[in-house]
């Protein structure tokens, strides 16, 4: 049996996915992003310029290194769930994947992107939203967003493959990393008035 | 030189100067304040793409400032939009260094209006979303001052405010992809959906305005209140730009009757909220969906007198909410608890700050006399005239607001026997005075004020057409 080529990336952004929403450490889980951003690559490379996809991929672990350096300066773990918790976001995640599918021959209707580069994008857009609605953390707030706009950008980048459009949404997304780490450390004491 | 130099690149590096400079506080914010004046003067005075001499030298400011094949475009049509917002920064700026509000205060504000500028100005409309995202991840630092922890306010604010972008992005891709005769007609009510779920989102419409009252409650209020004050207007003028630009939209009798609804749906819920609220900080969040609310309602009417008041009641929702987030920030500052239960004897330490507060929520309840009222009676009467059956809910949701305030009243001014000093300077008393005169002469003479803010309007042409 063969698996074809665009089935491999998708196996990837669900286990970033899965990996994300069982709240591991927060080493799992920037590796879990730099996954996810290979799996992106991966599917973007097949509708964008290998130059304009890997813009996708470098900002993506850009972003996942500033958050990673906030963490490094804390020093600590991220507190870990209980074992039910993590079945239970386990099983949420699987199931966002089938809504995913389920979803995909009405989204395929109307947007007119690759089917694969839809289907791991609306993978990503469901798991962030799923990290978005599970945590208050920052750092799991921020890699939400980073998620969700993954997710978001395979699809548009279907749609709109103007250099300004990468552009800007690289810029937002290391807004979104930076934003995150000023969230984790803007209460250090050295830095008020 | 071009006009989107001037208005958008010049004041970003001026504020990331600023920012450079944050160690030297007088300095960032004296820099901050004076391009803010100058900004605002040269709106007034300097004409764009016009040949004007300058002494012996002729000048001339081009409109476009092309970018990666993009363009900028600020005309004299946006003139006046441009002298209101950086007259408004001005005062928000010099407001702040009297409140000695934090050092990333300034810079950062000034980053995020040169943001908003741009996205009112770029072209095609599509990429107005990225850059309003961009002046939302500006304005965290400004929310979150340094020293201080983050809170569920502000993280939901950027969560709801970045999923708002796609769902723009999307909508300005339908609508911009070429002539709207040739886009399937089937797809345009989904764009228009999709565009209308982006504006929600972005301008915290019912039902997910929740994080709206979590944000003032949780954040300083005079921060929370700039960016609360200019990014909702800003949005709203983006969509009068999207509305402007595509005809099928102009055209939608649906979509304006969703928005009146939605507007309407904002003012009731808001209204019967702040009756059952015991902060005055949370209420201020109720107080901005309020000025929202009804700023849709006019928007609705599709008519040019509605566009009209939607114009016309930037000022005094300006200066309400201004004059709100000052008084609730020397509150604050003094670690004056705002819930009900310690506003005993608030009266006695902060009486110029007590008056200012009451007011500013009188005249966002649109009370007589005061600056709001004009603009909601003419609101008021329009709905009444075109859609009656409304028009008791929006009463309801009025008097909630009214009830709100009065329950305000009642606790401001239970006195203390206790010996009580005041605990206002002399230059917060100065400037809450000088408001509150301005509240009570938009009230008794808004014609000289509106006619001058109606200009505005210019920013999105064609809805000067409009029936």
């Amino acid at each position: 049996m063969t698996v074809p080529l665009q089935t491999l990336p998708l196996f990837l952004l669900i286990l970033g996915s899965i990996i994300l929403v069982l709240s591991l450490g927060w080493r799992f889980a920037i590796l879990a992003l730099a996954i996810q951003y290979i799996g992106v690559f991966w599917l973007l490379a097949q509708a964008l310029p290998v130059g304009l996809a890997a813009v996708k991929l470098i900002v993506g672990w850009m972003a996942g290194a500033v958050l990673a350096s906030s963490q490094v300066n804390r020093g600590e773990e991220l507190p870990l769930i209980d074992l039910s918790g993590r079945i239970f976001r386990g099983l949420v995640m699987i199931f966002g994947v089938i809504v995913a599918f389920s979803v995909l021959p009405a989204a395929s209707e109307w947007i007119p992107v690759d089917r694969s580069i839809l289907t791991g994008g609306l993978i990503l857009l469901i798991s962030g939203l799923i990290q978005l609605g599970l945590t208050t953390d920052p750092f799991r707030l921020s890699v939400g967003l980073l998620t969700f706009l993954a997710g978001f950008e395979m699809i548009y980048a279907g749609l709109v493959t103007s250099v300004l459009v990468i552009g800007l949404l690289g810029v937002i997304n290391l807004g979104v990393g930076l934003a995150g780490a000023y969230f984790i450390l803007s209460s250090t004491p050295e830095e008020t008035i | 030189m071009s006009a989107p130099v001037i208005w958008i690149i010049f004041p970003f590096i001026i504020g990331l100067v600023a920012w450079l400079l944050r160690r030297n506080y007088g300095l960032s914010y004296g820099l901050v304040i004076g391009v803010s004046i100058l900004l605002s003067v040269l709106a007034g005075v300097l004409p764009v793409g016009q040949i004007f001499r300058l002494g012996n030298v002729e000048l001339e400011i081009g409109e476009s400032l092309f970018f990666l094949g993009r363009s900028f475009n600020l005309t004299n049509n946006e003139r006046p939009f441009l002298m209101l917002v950086f007259t408004a920064c001005s005062i928000w700026f010099v407001g702040g260094l009297i409140l000695k509000q934090h050092r990333f205060f300034a810079s950062f504000g000034l980053m995020v209006v040169s943001a908003l500028v741009a996205a009112l100005a770029v072209q095609p409309f599509l990429y107005a979303a990225l850059l309003v995202q961009i002046a939302v991840l500006l304005s965290i630092p400004l929310l979150v001052p340094p020293g201080e922890l983050m809170t569920v306010g502000v993280q939901r604010y950027l969560i709801f405010q970045t999923l708002g972008m796609p769902f723009i992005l999307v909508a300005g891709w339908v609508f911009g992809s070429g002539e709207i005769g040739q886009i399937d007609p089937t797809v345009l009510p989904r764009a228009a959906v999709i565009l209308g779920l982006g504006f929600a989102l972005w301008l915290a419409v019912f039902p997910f305005y929740f994080w709206l009252p979590q944000l003032t409650n949780q954040t300083h209020p005079y921060s929370a209140g700039f960016v609360l004050s200019l990014l909702p207007v800003s949005i709203l003028m983006l969509g009068l730009d999207f509305i402007s630009q595509v005809g099928w939209l102009r055209a939608s009798t649906n979509m304006f009757l969703a928005t009146q609804i939605g507007g309407i749906l904002m003012v009731v819920t808001a209204g019967i909220w702040a009756a059952f609220q015991d902060d005055i900080r949370r209420l201020f969040g109720y107080a901005i969906i309020l000025e929202t609310g009804y700023a849709l309602m006019a928007i609705g009417e599709n008519a040019l007198s509605g566009y009209m008041m939607f114009a016309a009641s930037l000022l005094p929702r300006l200066l309400g909410l201004f004059m709100l987030s000052l008084s609730l920030a020397i509150y604050f500052n003094r670690k004056q608890l705002t819930d009900f239960d310690h506003l005993q004897g608030v009266f006695q330490r902060f009486p110029v700050t007590t008056i200012g507060l009451v007011l500013a929520l009188f005249s966002i309840a649109g009370v007589p006399l005061l600056a709001g009222f004009p603009v909601r009676l003419e609101i008021l009467e329009q709905l009444a005239a075109r859609q009656p059956f409304f028009i008791g809910w929006v009463l309801v949701g009025n008097l909630g607001f009214i009830i709100g305030v009065l329950r305000v009243l009642m606790h401001v001014v239970q006195l203390t026997d206790a010996p009580v000093e005041k605990m206002e300077s002399r230059l917060e008393r100065v400037v809450l005075s000088a408001g509150m005169i301005f509240l009570f002469l938009f009230g008794i003479m808004p014609a000289g004020f509106y006619e001058g803010v109606i200009f505005v309007l210019r920013a999105a042409p064609a809805l000067l057409q409009a029936p």
